[in-house]
């Protein structure tokens, strides 16, 4: 079923006490929803609230108001209890490896730990989980031995998402997940994201910085801008017929790899500066 | 100081780097005229920054330049003694960073930095120093740059902090400028606005820079020839105009092929490199992408394969004519170099 919304988010507040004894809102009112089987881009610049937006959905820090619902289910109604329960169905990939990865571990105690942890399985039936898992992300059983230290990047992650697959989960956050890969690694993974979602009809929550991976992998995207939502539409409507001004220039700022198309630019946001200024940041 | 025109502002000759037993760089060549712009792109691991911190003299133990030559106009840079590399450096070779967070000093503001980056080099007065310090904010795009020289840099933004960075490089003419990666750590629309600015401020003051990237779209718009890194080696050299137009060899074919775009069609899985780059302890003394490359026959893993002219480019594959042939012959299918079906599993693993 296609239709039908695996997640909705309602009306997302996140507040962080700033120094001066305020609160700053990192995400002000954030409304979406997401069909199930589907990947919804998040995309921003630092400071946009993307990834407090992951964070709050998964309960990893706690809104300061708003709802999400996911498959028929109020999160914010779970006790302590349930939601440890409910959190096998939601997985998040980060961006680094490097830091996700417990050192110390071997691939298979990495990729068993969920399993572990929710009790699941005895040590044999963990193992061949394992290995079916290592199979699903498309690397060799072997790699059950490996230590971090001994894996590429693009293996690295591989290997987290076979940790965030461990649990059968419907729904993963990909917070900037294919960010710190290289192009050639990088196109690897996305393939390897999308054949997932067919096969397992996972749900993605797709969060980045990179517009051009978010054209190539998204359903439907929103932009966020200082916390709010200023665009959303469908992933051809938002390339094609961008209707926000901060839309716009996202859009126009991205490089093409193309010199007389590229030059021109580079020369025009030169102008861009004189009028405007330098957008401001966090 | 040779004023001739046409002698390279930097010229580096077969520059090789090691760290401990394994060779990093393994002759690395290039010229760099005066005003020219060279884009030295290239996957983590290519060797890039190792090309700049060698040039630069700021590499860390255990790497060390075994051999080669870098000459900044008539000065061999690799002869020079510690003392006079430091003057040397900063007046006429500067260098910005991936993150200016880091390089700049939290404890000091950004007017003093760049006033003792002034006066390191120059035997110019403090107040001299600092109404030159308040031209260069203003010349890098910072408003009110008399009272923002009171700031600390934790009161900047990270794309104006690469500003200061760029005022700080600029402040005493130099003639080259390498790049690390300058927008890496930036947001889109700063990346473009920084950029455009290195494009301004070097085209008015005519310095040669170097823009290490891994962003072909970058490189495109900012260089007049682009020299591609694999494994430690350039694997291509081409003007801008003809990589991107026509690039030789299969790394740079594939490379082109990966990179995404706002504008390519979307038509289901993207053409992928199989595999990863090779790690220094597996480099030898063949053909470094012979693992990952789909033209690849036994000859590649049998000698050892120099950059030579092809067409309008250099490169550094012996199969450079054939593979044309075949691209040529499948341009019904485009030049999407490599394919790999999704069923196949994509190991990254070499033996």
């Amino acid at each position: 079923m296609n239709s039908m919304p695996l997640l909705e988010v309602r009306d997302l507040v996140k507040e962080f006490p700033t120094r001066a004894g305020e609160s700053k809102r990192a995400v002000d009112g954030v409304s979406f929803s997401i069909n199930r089987g589907e990947t919804f881009g998040l995309v921003g610049e630092s400071g946009s609230g993307k990834s407090t937006i992951g964070r709050c959905i998964l309960r990893l820090i706690e809104a300061t108001s708003g709802t999400t619902v996911i498959d028929g289910v109020d999160l914010s109604t779970l006790d302590r209890r349930e939601m440890r329960q409910f959190r096998s169905r939601m997985q998040v990939v980060f961006q680094d490896p490097y830091t996700s990865l417990n050192r110390r571990h071997s691939v298979a105690t990495l990729i068993a730990a969920p399993l572990r942890a929710h009790g699941i399985g005895n040590a044999k039936e963990r193992r061949a989980r394992v290995v079916e898992l290592l199979e699903l992300v498309q690397l060799p059983a072997s790699f059950a031995s490996r230590m971090p230290r001994e894996l590429s990047g693009g293996q690295s992650q591989r290997v987290a998402i076979a940790r965030a697959l461990a649990l059968n989960p419907e729904f993963v956050v990909l917070d900037e997940a294919v960010s710190a890969l290289d192009m050639s690694v990088r196109a690897q993974i996305l393939n390897l994201l999308g054949s997932l979602q067919r096969e397992l009809g996972l749900t993605y929550l797709f969060i980045s910085h990179d517009l051009s991976v978010v054209r190539y992998i998204c359903h439907t995207v929103a932009v966020l801008r200082n916390g709010t939502v200023v665009e959303q539409a469908s992933r051809d409507e938002l390339f094609e017929h961008p209707r926000h001004p901060y839309t716009q220039q996202l859009l126009a700022a991205v490089p093409v790899p193309d010199p007389a198309v590229q030059r021109s630019r580079t020369k025009r946001f030169g102008t861009d500066l004189e009028s405007t200024g330098e957008i401001p940041e966090f | 100081m040779n004023n001739e025109p046409t002698s390279p502002a930097l010229d580096v000759r077969d520059l090789r780097v090691s760290a401990g037993p394994l060779e990093i760089l393994r002759g690395v060549s290039f010229e760099l005229k005066p005003g020219e712009r060279l884009g030295v792109v290239g996957e983590s691991g290519s060797g890039k920054s190792i090309t700049a911190l060698s040039i630069m003299g700021l590499l860390d133990p255990p790497a060390r330049v075994t051999s080669g030559s870098v000459m900044l106009g008539d000065t061999d840079l690799l002869g020079l003694s510690r003392r006079d590399l430091n003057r040397v450096r900063g007046r006429r070779l500067a260098m910005i960073y991936q993150d200016p967070g880091s390089a700049l000093n939290p404890l000091m503001t950004i007017g003093n930095q760049i006033v003792e980056a002034i006066r390191l080099h120059e035997p110019v007065s403090v107040a001299e120093a600092r109404l030159r310090a308040a031209d260069l904010l203003g010349e890098v795009g910072i408003a009110n740059p008399k009272s923002r020289l009171n700031d600390y840099p934790h009161e900047f933004s990270g794309g104006m902090r690469q500003r200061v960075m760029i005022a700080m490089a600029l402040s005493c003419n130099p003639e080259v400028l390498i790049c690390d990666e300058p927008t890496t750590a930036l947001d889109v629309t700063t990346q473009a606005r920084v950029i455009s600015l290195i494009d301004r401020v070097c085209s008015e003051r005519g310095v040669a820079a170097i823009l290490i990237t891994h962003d072909m779209g970058v490189a495109a718009g900012f260089c007049d020839s682009i020299a591609v890194m694999y494994a430690g080696q350039l694997v291509e050299k081409a003007s801008t105009e003809v990589f991107y137009a026509t690039p030789r060899h299969p790394y740079s074919r594939a490379l082109l092929g990966a990179t995404l775009d706002l504008q390519s069609e979307i038509t289901g899985e993207l053409p992928v490199i199989p595999g990863s780059p090779p790690s220094p302890q597996e480099f030898d003394f063949a053909c470094s992408f012979r693992h990952r490359c789909s033209f690849a026959r036994p000859e590649c893993a049998a000698q050892s394969i120099e950059l030579r002219p092809f067409m309008e480019s250099e490169v550094r594959c012996i199969r450079a004519e054939d593979v044309e042939r075949e691209v040529v012959a499948a341009a019904s299918v485009q030049v999407e170099p490599v394919r790999v079906s999704a069923s196949a599993p994509v190991s990254e693993e070499r033996s």
